[in-house]
């Protein structure tokens, strides 16, 4: 019985449950069955398999850690770049601003003012978060979205998703930024930024309402603003802003 | 009518009988439903890439862009978790092993599709279909590295990067653990109990 067992371990790559048919085959040997009657109660399914070198190289321990930090590794990535802020461009002027065009700030009523990359894929979750704020605010707050268009960029250049998707936010009005003038007087250098002034004028918040680039749900930008709306009161006035370059600065160089 | 006499001897080798067809039993599923594992995996893998190159296809700076990292991760990470554990049913088919890892790469790749679809509260279902997906194997114990995948994913980026679990920069609601940890815990126990009342039925 000992030389079977041998022979089949060595043949046989074994599980918990093989363990269980070897000792049933045991305790039959032990009974006094014959082994020829026990084999070939045995399906073909459960016979021998002699495990290559690379086999036994690829299915080891040693490279089962290589895979599990090989994994480790690319899931650390995606996240360090998931939750990596975009570039913070200069102060966001702190009254409000002059030379922003038909954009006036109404009485009694906060303004939000969002710049958008019209072609940057995370910001689809920052205009996700706008519409959650605006169902939310719409009473007390208008909303406007700037979509820049820099120098240079082909006529359809706004004409995409994110322009759509903000044009169908109810109480937000979406206008083009043309070589991203506002979005430079503003201070804005990456899609996403909002920055909120309140009736007199006075900033209340800049930043971004996403909690990582292209990431949908709560994060401490929505419920600063909320708190502000509902409460008068922010926990916090700025946040990270996660998106793409809008690229104003490096246009204004040229 | 004479009660049906079984020698203690035939008793044992019936019961003997018993284990080596459960054993053939459980080894055919599990090898079946290896396979089936080897295709989903790669199933998910193209459509993790699909959905990169969907949603996130470019990168921008102003006019400049470059391919999105979200379709580098989608092809390379999403290639690497998927195809380690199909080499294992391919060489190791049956295993033990190979149902574990087949368990975590599910879950690692729940993660991915959450992470390359912005964190859409649909993509979330994906864990609890994977663990739907995991009971085929009928072996409650594939579920457990499944769960401490997830748990373990919630508690490190709870502590590293809180806001992309819990939306805020501070972790106040218990440590790095939340609701779905909670049910995937609760349907861990449920299926365990599950298997161990059908395998009742059979022994």
């Amino acid at each position: 019985m000992k030389d079977f067992k041998d022979r089949a371990n060595g043949e046989m790559l074994a599980s918990r449950k093989v363990n269980r048919l070897f000792e049933a085959i045991s305790r039959l040997a032990e009974n006094g069955v014959p082994y020829s009657l026990i084999l070939d109660s045995l399906s073909a399914d459960v016979g021998c398999m002699t495990p290559s070198r690379l086999t036994k190289f690829v299915t080891s321990t040693p490279s089962m850690l290589v895979w599990g930090g090989a994994v480790a590794i690319g899931m650390a990535g995606l996240f360090r770049y998931q939750m990596t802020p975009g570039a913070q461009g200069r102060e966001a002027p702190h009254s409000w601003p002059a030379g922003l065009g038909d954009i006036v700030p109404k009485p009694g009523r906060f303004t939000l003012l969002m710049t958008l990359h019209p072609q940057c894929p995370c910001s689809r979750a920052s205009l996700h978060e706008l519409s959650q704020l605006m169902t939310r605010a719409r009473e007390k707050m208008d909303a406007h979205v700037l979509l820049v268009k820099p120098q240079g960029a082909p006529a359809n250049w706004c004409n995409g998703d994110l322009w759509k998707q903000a044009k169908d936010i109810p109480s937000v009005s979406v206008s083009i930024d043309d070589d991203g003038k506002d979005a430079s007087i503003l201070g804005a250098t990456t899609s996403g930024q909002v920055i909120v002034y309140d009736a007199s004028g006075a900033i209340r918040f800049s930043g971004g309402i996403t909690d990582g680039r292209g990431h949908e749900g709560d994060n401490a930008g929505l419920s600063a603003l909320l708190g502000l709306i509902h409460g008068g009161k922010t926990t916090v006035s700025t946040t990270p802003v996660y998106g793409c370059s809008l690229g104003v600065c490096r246009l204004k160089k040229q | 009518m004479q009660p049906l006499y079984v020698s203690p001897e035939l008793d044992k080798q019936i019961e003997a009988r018993a284990v080596v067809l459960r054993s053939e039993y459980d080894l055919a599923l599990w090898k079946r439903t290896d396979r089936m594992f080897a295709v989903l995996l790669i199933v998910q893998w193209l459509a993790a890439v699909a959905i990169a190159v969907w949603l996130s296809p470019t990168a921008w700076e102003g006019l400049d862009h470059r391919i999105h990292p979200h379709i580098w991760a989608a092809v390379f990470l999403g290639g690497v978790i998927a195809i380690y554990p199909i080499v294992f049913v391919v060489l190791r088919p049956g295993e033990t092993t190979t149902r574990y890892l087949i368990a975590i790469a599910q879950m690692l790749h729940s993660a991915l599709l959450i992470h390359l679809s912005g964190g859409r509260i649909e993509t979330h279902f994906h864990i609890f279909g994977s663990l739907a997906f995991l009971s085929f194997y009928r072996d409650w114990r594939v579920l457990v590295p499944a769960t401490i995948v997830v748990a373990l994913d919630h508690a490190v980026r709870g502590t590293f990067w809180p806001e992309s679990v819990f939306g805020i920069a501070t972790i106040a609601h218990g440590g790095a653990w939340n609701m779905r940890d909670g049910w995937c815990l609760r349907t861990l126990f449920s299926s365990g109990r599950a298997f161990a009342e059908q395998r009742n039925l059979v022994f």
